[in-house]
């Protein structure tokens, strides 16, 4: 091994590619300081316990060390928003908080094949509002954003994890059979899907396969509310992803609904949405509404927020 | 433009009618040609014919939309961005243990030869048996006989090669078959195409 070999998934940017991403993050910032977005630099390291690695998927991703001052485990950050729920909590304030940040995060293991391991997230969260405002505020932001990175056009994916998590609340599955539902809902697959349903008693089983199935344009929505005509929670979260579409103010923008999106962080409490083009075959930029995190620190805010790996898009332009 | 991976082999020979059905035809010149990417009778679409293991890995990475790949594939690969969206019902088979008797799965570290690594590990940190793993990449049926390993875990069909080679399937992992898996993304940013697609191969199953 020669010593400028730099470890699997870990890269740098030099000369011009360095410049770009530097240029585009000074444009990011004034974007969301505009905006009214604080700017906020979370430590690279901390305790485990505050790194919120209750998400597994999370926690797996997370590199841990003994720190020998105090004893205890410290992680290095594979994700700032549990940072940001941190900070949140700490200043204990009732009203709406606006937080952005540009950092270079660390993950044990890539996305996938064209992630690195040590991306540079970018991204904004929103606290303290639970309104629908709020998270079509976070959703135009992460698209201006694309904008200003010169990706063009973008498909807008929209979803809402709460009717999956309302049809789960009405089975009484074991944990392992939800993780495995959940599985089964991320590769989408209807054939696995009908062979859980005849393995299990479901109250909702016609639901699962419908819930599978809905995904198309904003119209979907309407067969949606059919669907769920008897079930108020799932009703109102489609009601909210119908109030999106229609107040998002979006040029050049597809909206593509997606009912059976789950995220791959287990936090995701409601909307969520991901913003895709045609030339790249993955999700360029991701978020949504999680509601959940900020009671690990005492005291429960509503949330909402995206980020995306700024390395990869500025190199991307 | 869409682009469709295959798997070569029997299972193409099973998609192709499948496809056809559904409007999509491949001419005899294009699949007999040394050519890697083949027109079809579509403008909008092409297809590349690779081998099953790495229809996954085309799909997965974008470099395809779509691909028909076996669930025994999908299961080693780990299918990760990747919907898996039909079962198509052809090339089926059972992905299984084997051995030459039901005693020979009687160890403390049970040594198995199968080219479905990910599978068999998965298979038997469930059951909580410590194994061994020697990849190999062909004639499985081997490995037992010559003492490389006490069991395999292999795909049966007839079960003849393993009779023949004195060997009797033990344990059912996996029921297997043909599955149509599309790109993440792309079903995103191609959704109409896709789900047209979706829908014709899908009728005439």
């Amino acid at each position: 091994m020669s010593t400028w070999q730099l470890p699997e998934g870990i890269d740098e940017l030099t000369g011009d590619r360095a410049l770009a991403f530097e240029s585009v993050r000074r444009t990011l910032l004034d974007l969301y300081a505009d905006k009214g977005f604080g700017l906020v630099i979370p430590p690279m390291v901390e305790y485990v316990e505050s790194l919120l690695l209750t998400s597994d998927s999370v926690d797996e991703k997370t590199f841990k060390f003994l720190d020998s001052t105090s004893g205890k485990m410290l992680g290095v950050h594979a994700d700032i928003t549990p940072q940001i729920a941190r900070i949140d909590a700490k200043r204990a304030s009732d009203k709406v908080e606006k937080y952005c940040y540009v950092n270079a995060i660390l993950q044990t293991k890539a996305d996938d094949f064209y992630a690195s391991r040590s991306p540079i997230q970018a991204g904004a969260e929103l606290y303290g509002s639970d309104d629908i405002s709020a998270d079509v505020e976070v959703i135009e932001l992460m698209l201006k954003s694309l904008k200003l990175l010169s990706i063009n056009p973008i498909v807008l994916s929209l979803g809402n994890v709460l009717i999956f998590n309302t049809l789960i609340a009405q089975e009484s599955l074991s944990v392992e059979q939800v993780a495995k539902l959940r599985q089964i809902f991320a590769r989408r697959s209807a054939p696995d899907l009908a062979e859980f349903i005849g393995g299990v008693t479901l109250n909702n089983a016609d639901k699962f396969s419908a819930l599978m199935k809905l995904e198309g344009d904003v119209s979907i929505l309407d067969k949606a509310l059919n669907v769920f005509s008897d079930l108020p929670e799932a009703k109102s979260a489609i009601e909210d992803l119908i109030k999106i579409s229609r107040q998002l103010n979006a040029v050049d923008v597809e909206v593509m609904i997606d009912l059976a999106e789950l995220k791959a962080y287990e936090y995701h409490t409601g909307v969520v949405f991901s913003a895709y083009n045609e030339d790249y075959s993955k999700a360029l930029a991701q978020g949504g509404r999680y509601n959940g995190l900020s009671a690990s620190f005492g005291k429960a805010r509503a949330a909402t927020g995206f980020s995306f790996d700024l390395k990869f898009l500025s190199q991307a332009q | 433009m869409l682009t469709i991976a295959l798997s070569k082999g029997r299972i193409l020979e099973q998609t192709l009618p499948l496809l056809k059905k559904a409007g999509l035809e491949i001419a005899n010149e294009e699949l007999n040609s040394r050519k890697l990417i083949l027109d079809t009778n579509l403008d909008d679409v092409k297809v590349i014919v690779i081998r099953a293991t790495d229809v996954p890995v085309f799909v997965q990475h974008g470099a395809a939309d779509m691909g028909i790949a076996g669930k025994d594939v999908l299961l080693e690969h780990g299918a990760n961005g990747l919907f898996e969206l039909l079962d198509l019902g052809i090339a089926k088979c059972k992905l299984m243990v084997a051995a030459s008797s039901k005693d020979k799965l009687n160890q403390n570290t049970l040594k198995i030869a199968t080219k479905y690594v990910n599978s068999a590990k998965h298979y038997f940190e469930a059951k909580g048996q410590q194994i061994d793993i020697i990849k190999l990449y062909g004639a499985m049926e081997l490995a037992p006989v010559v003492g490389l390993a006490h069991c395999i875990v292999d795909l049966v069909d007839t079960g003849n090669t393993l009779k023949a080679n004195g060997l009797v399937p033990l344990e059912h992992i996996e029921d297997i078959s043909s599955r149509l898996v599309v790109n993440a993304a792309s079903f995103k940013t191609k959704n109409t195409q896709i789900k047209t697609w979706v829908k014709s191969i899908e009728k005439n199953l």
